[in-house]
């Protein structure tokens, strides 16, 4: 399943809430069915109303980072970074090279940069923003 | 079920469509390594006729038909890219917008197709709307399932296995 972290600004609203009419996809990266799971048992994620429009109750809720835990969730990303370095340092199959598995290896760490990338946006650019959200979907 | 629900929710479409296969007898259907595809929104392939396709549409969604006959024809050969949402929520706007971008990732895919979710948001459905006729000069088929279309194409594809194993025998 496709599953994506996205860094999106919605219209500020005067009353706090979400619209999904008027949205900016500031940039968008994999995420996947695990890592979410694992970001949900770090508590770092929680649900949000969004509105379909200013005239409309029609609501849905959508699956957010958390805004107090972003720098939480970039240090998770960081040390899942480190990780990738550690596995198979020690082994002699490191120094075999297995095309399918460099390119399992290079998807892997493109898929955390990317997204190390984006939660780093978010707390660099729109720390505090509560109209720019981390929004997973 | 495993703790993974999206990868449930992937198998589960993988099933229906090994059904489609095995029904219309002229579908393969592949399933994409996990490397290098998700961020292309591709999670499976089936690769069929245009009447397959249209069969589907008509089943799971009669009302996209109209719009997905105009590029598809019954008798060629074609594939389809699905990519999958395992959510019981509506499917946003931005999600659509990330389905539609990721046509031209998969230019060799002919039929384009968006499954899971509760519906599409209204927002969505428009969007969704605009971005099949976009692509109708470019000769893609855009369609949406929802999980209620996903249980109707379930109930239309399931497969008896005593059959297919009673053929093996002979």
């Amino acid at each position: 399943m496709s599953l994506n972290l996205s860094l999106i600004e919605f219209q500020n609203s005067n009353d706090g809430r979400l619209y999904e009419e008027n949205y900016q996809i500031i940039e968008t990266a994999d995420l996947g069915n695990d890592l979410r799971e694992d970001f949900r048992q770090q508590g770092l994620l929680k649900e949000v109303d969004l509105y379909e429009d200013e005239n409309s109750c029609d609501f849905t809720k959508i699956e957010v980072v958390d805004d107090n835990r972003v720098l939480q969730l970039l240090e998770s990303l960081e040390q899942k970074f480190r990780r990738l370095f550690l596995v198979g340092r020690n082994s002699a199959e490191s120094d075999i090279v297995v095309p399918k598995e460099v390119d399992a290896q290079m998807a892997e760490f493109r898929k955390i940069t990317n997204l190390h990338y984006l939660v780093k946006l978010k707390a660099q650019q729109f720390d505090g923003l509560n109209n720019c959200i981390l929004k997973l979907g | 079920m495993s703790k993974n629900k999206g990868k449930d929710g992937e198998m589960r479409v993988l099933k229906l469509l090994a059904d489609v296969a095995v029904t219309d007898d002229k579908g393969e259907v592949l399933r994409l390594t996990g490397t290098n595809t998700p961020d292309r929104g591709g999670d499976l392939i089936l690769e069929s006729v245009g009447q397959t396709f249209l069969d589907l549409a008509t089943t799971a969604s009669p009302e996209q038909r109209a719009v997905i006959q105009t590029v598809i024809k019954p008798q060629e050969k074609m594939s389809a890219r699905i990519d999958v949402k395992t959510t019981n929520s509506k499917i946003t706007s931005d999600i659509v917008d990330d389905f539609a971008h990721n046509v031209k990732k998969n230019p060799n895919d002919k039929g384009q197709v968006l499954m899971g979710g509760k519906d599409l948001t209204g927002p969505a459905k428009k969007k969704f709307s605009e971005y099949q006729k976009l692509f109708v000069p470019s000769g893609k088929a855009l369609l949406y399932i929802s999980n209620e279309g996903l249980e109707r194409l379930e109930g239309r594809y399931a497969v008896n296995p005593n059959l297919i194993n009673n053929d093996n025998e002979k």
